[in-house]
């Protein structure tokens, strides 16, 4: 690779670090995940390890996962993608297809062996010495991204028709490998049986040692205890690395052209995502149109929930994918309860939990609307009724989930029915607060005109590092029902009449909230063009 | 119909626009054109009550935008720089929308008629996320037009336009003016402006520097009669530099 290249790479990494660093909502983002993976560096021994006898199947199922995941997303790009400006500005100079496959591996390994390091962070020394898992997953992924790349350089020999009907496979692939995957390991940690001696068993057969060769090595240089064996796994893994790597590199395939259209298209559904809209690939999509007499039951701000209905039917290929990937989290928890006291907060803990993510997972409201407030501002309608047939869909969506849980639990697990009964009253009010806040988030970390932000074109979509605050914000507005729970404790109260102070404290916060929502909405100004 | 008295944006220290007063009587347009920066697009979104003004009042069909937002609203529309359609509806969806919100389901334009005028018929169940900038200007025109506003606020409206697509254009904005709609078109090509527009103001720094009609804003300049808004433009701005 030339000088040139080495140099624009080093200037833009400078550039990013000094962008971050200046910010100053991302610095504190920043600081906080250094300060919690110090924590973890610091208390990484102090722990007992969280698993048995059997470290070798989490680990290789997670190889074998972050593996396929890997390989089969290399179906999904026909051609390599590359940031727009590399598209605009690279692509013309006189460099070689190899030197632009160079330039963007020097992008994508620190990111694999950062993610590794993390992975790292995150099991400790549960899964076998630190270093070795790093230098193994480190491998294992070095060796993927090669592969991912060789697949996706490769399909643009492919016709296009082919390609596509690829990554439609892929996309299902991919969300089997996470279903199943993530279900394997929850049952392997928690040694439930099963799913660890399968893997053992699969992993030993010689078909999977040539198939998922980076996840066996590594399992096996991790878990080994002689040295020859350690040397032998690790040359398995440096092999894996290199082999692939000259594969990459040998065959010089012109892939700018595919590249260009997967760089856009990858860029547009990136937009879309800051955006908090629904990823989703428009290209050619033709539907047929609703516009039947029942629209007419829609006028005025009636308009709104009808857009809103329409636009999650649309969205329901990315929004179920998630929901059930979250219950896969939340189910077990729910029915572990049992019929006392205590047992009852495991179902708690999974019912919030279906609240908090239900809450960004149905975000057909405000959070969808931020390039479009000047559209909605403008409408003849009173601001409050704006706001309120935004904030219907997520509401009831989310509301509808949390009570179906509930039933579910309350007809299907022997638990003490009066808790749950008021977890399903106090669910709607506690889901508006949320549901609000997360709106009042688009306008309070939304970038003043002028700012940096707003120039850099910051993103106040979900996914942005400022919304996390919004966590924060959420237990601070919780605060007042539990407060009014315990005075009631304290006086001694029945049961019934603190639960009514907490639903009547907490309805006046979401009321309030509501209030600022509105007035945020018809204030707040986003960056101006002229 | 159109009525600005000592409009004052600031953003934060900066003033976007300063003490602005102009009028648009029906029928009339009025090209608002400036450099980069001049507050142009802050003038006409305080006009459509997406931004409250920081002083002065903002009229539109007599009533004032801050105290009846509502009544003002509908008698106006506003077609937007960038144009950001919801892309999970269809074009047919969209409009539907928008007459839907305005309430002009009785007395509005016929939906499929504005498709056929700005040639969106084929891409009528189309997503608008597919559509091109082109496309998605000429359905913001459409969506603009579907209530029969009295007051039409467009800004750049000819970007990303095909030849075709600027002459429609074109033809919609004098067919709007001639049913007596007052129009302010906000754009950076003075030739557009020149042939559209019944009046001209320029802006610099949020502050007005002339306005009038071609001929009487030449004058002020001291101008050939001959000269086009190009030289009229290059002429004020230069000198308020």
């Amino acid at each position: 690779m030339s000088v040139p290249l080495l140099a624009l790479w080093w200037l833009g990494q400078r550039a990013w670090l000094r962008h971050q660093v200046r910010r100053p909502r991302r610095l504190l983002v920043i600081v906080v995940v250094i300060g919690l993976l110090v924590l973890r560096v610091v208390t990484i021994r102090q722990h007992a390890p969280l698993l048995g006898s059997d470290t070798q199947s989490p680990l290789l199922l997670l190889g074998s996962m972050l593996f396929l995941l890997s390989v089969a997303s290399g179906f999904l790009q026909q051609g390599p993608r590359f940031a727009p400006a590399d598209v605009d500005f690279l692509f013309p100079a006189p460099v070689s297809p190899r030197g632009l496959l160079l330039f963007r591996l020097l992008h994508l390994w620190p990111a694999a062996l950062l993610s590794s390091a993390f992975v790292v962070l995150m099991f400790g020394d549960t899964v076998g010495s630190p270093w070795r898992v790093f230098v193994g997953l480190g491998a294992l992924q070095v060796t993927a991204l090669h592969l991912q790349l060789l697949v996706s350089i490769l399909l643009t020999r492919a016709d296009d028709a082919v390609a596509k009907r690829l990554r439609g496979g892929a996309r299902v692939v991919l969300l089997l490998v996470l279903f199943a995957g993530v279900f394997a390991l929850i049952a392997a940690i928690s040694e439930h049986g099963g799913p660890g001696a399968v893997i053992a068993e699969v992993a030993r057969s010689p078909a999977a040692r040539v198939l998922i060769f980076p996840a066996t090595a590594c399992a096996d240089f991790v878990a080994a205890d002689t040295a020859a064996r350690t040397l032998v796994a690790l040359l398995r893994l440096a092999l894996g690395v290199a082999g692939t790597f000259a594969l990459l590199m040998v065959p010089e395939i012109d892939f700018r052209e595919e590249s260009i259209d997967t760089t856009a298209r990858v860029a547009r559904l990136l937009a879309q995502r800051r955006r908090g809209e629904t990823v989703i690939d428009l290209d050619g999509r033709r539907v047929a149109s609703r516009t039947g007499r029942a629209t007419r039951l829609f006028s005025g701000a009636g308009a709104i929930l009808w857009k809103n209905s329409i636009v999650l039917s649309r969205s329901l290929r990315t929004v179920v994918p998630g929901i059930l990937f979250g219950l896969l989290f939340v189910l077990p928890a729910l029915f572990a309860s049992r019929r006392d006291v205590l047992g009852v907060f495991p179902a708690m803990m999974a019912i919030t939990m279906a609240t908090l993510f239900g809450s960004n997972a149905f975000n057909f409201d405000l959070r969808r609307e931020v390039e479009r407030i000047d559209s909605l501002r403008a409408l003849p309608l009173p601001a409050a009724a704006i706001v309120l047939a935004e904030l219907v869909t997520p509401w009831v969506l989310s509301v509808g989930l949390q009570e179906l849980l509930v039933a579910t639990v309350v007809l299907t697990v022997d638990v003490d029915r009066e808790w749950f009964g008021a977890l399903a009253l106090a669910l709607p009010i506690v889901t508006a607060v949320l549901v609000v806040i997360d709106n009042l988030s688009v306008f309070l970390f939304a970038p003043k005109p002028g700012s940096a932000d707003a120039r850099a074109g910051a993103g106040s979509g979900a996914g942005s590092p400022a919304q996390l605050l919004r966590v924060l914000v959420w237990f601070v507005a919780l605060l007042p029902a539990a407060g009014a729970l315990l005075v009631a404790r304290l006086l001694d109260a029945r049961h019934w009449v603190g639960l009514t102070a907490a639903a009547a404290v907490e309805l006046l916060v979401a009321v309030a909230l509501f209030v600022a929502l509105v007035r945020c909405f018809e204030r707040r100004e986003f960056a101006a063009g002229e | 119909m159109i009525e600005l008295d000592r409009f004052s944006k600031r953003y934060g220290d900066r003033a976007a626009v300063a003490e602005l007063s102009f009028a648009v009587s029906p029928g009339d347009i009025l090209g608002l054109v400036g450099p980069n920066g001049a507050g142009k697009t802050t003038t006409l979104r305080a006009i459509a009550g997406v931004l409250r003004p920081g002083g002065g009042t903002i009229r539109v069909g007599g009533f004032d935008v801050v105290k009846e937002p509502r009544q003002a609203k509908r008698e106006l529309a506003l077609v937007p720089d960038t144009p950001n359609p919801y892309e999970l509806l269809t074009v047919r969806e969209h409009l539907e929308f928008v007459r839907l919100a305005y309430g002009a389901t009785r007395d509005g334009r016929d939906p499929e008629e504005l498709l056929a005028k700005f040639e969106l018929e084929d891409k009528r169940d189309e997503l608008c996320g597919s559509l091109s900038r082109g496309m998605r200007q000429k359905l913001a025109i459409c969506c603009a037009l579907l209530h029969r506003p009295k007051a039409l606020l467009l800004d750049e409206p000819l970007t990303g336009l095909d030849p075709y697509g600027t002459r429609v254009m074109r033809e919609a904005i004098l067919s709007a003016a001639a049913e007596g709609a007052a129009i302010i078109v906000s754009s950076h090509q003075l030739e557009l402006v020149e042939r559209l527009c019944t009046r001209v103001l320029i802006v610099q720094r949020g502050r007005k520097v002339v306005e009038g009609t071609l001929e009487e804003i030449r004058e002020v300049a001291a101008l050939a009669p001959d000269a086009t808004l190009e030289e009229v433009f290059f002429h004020f701005v230069e000198e308020s530099r």
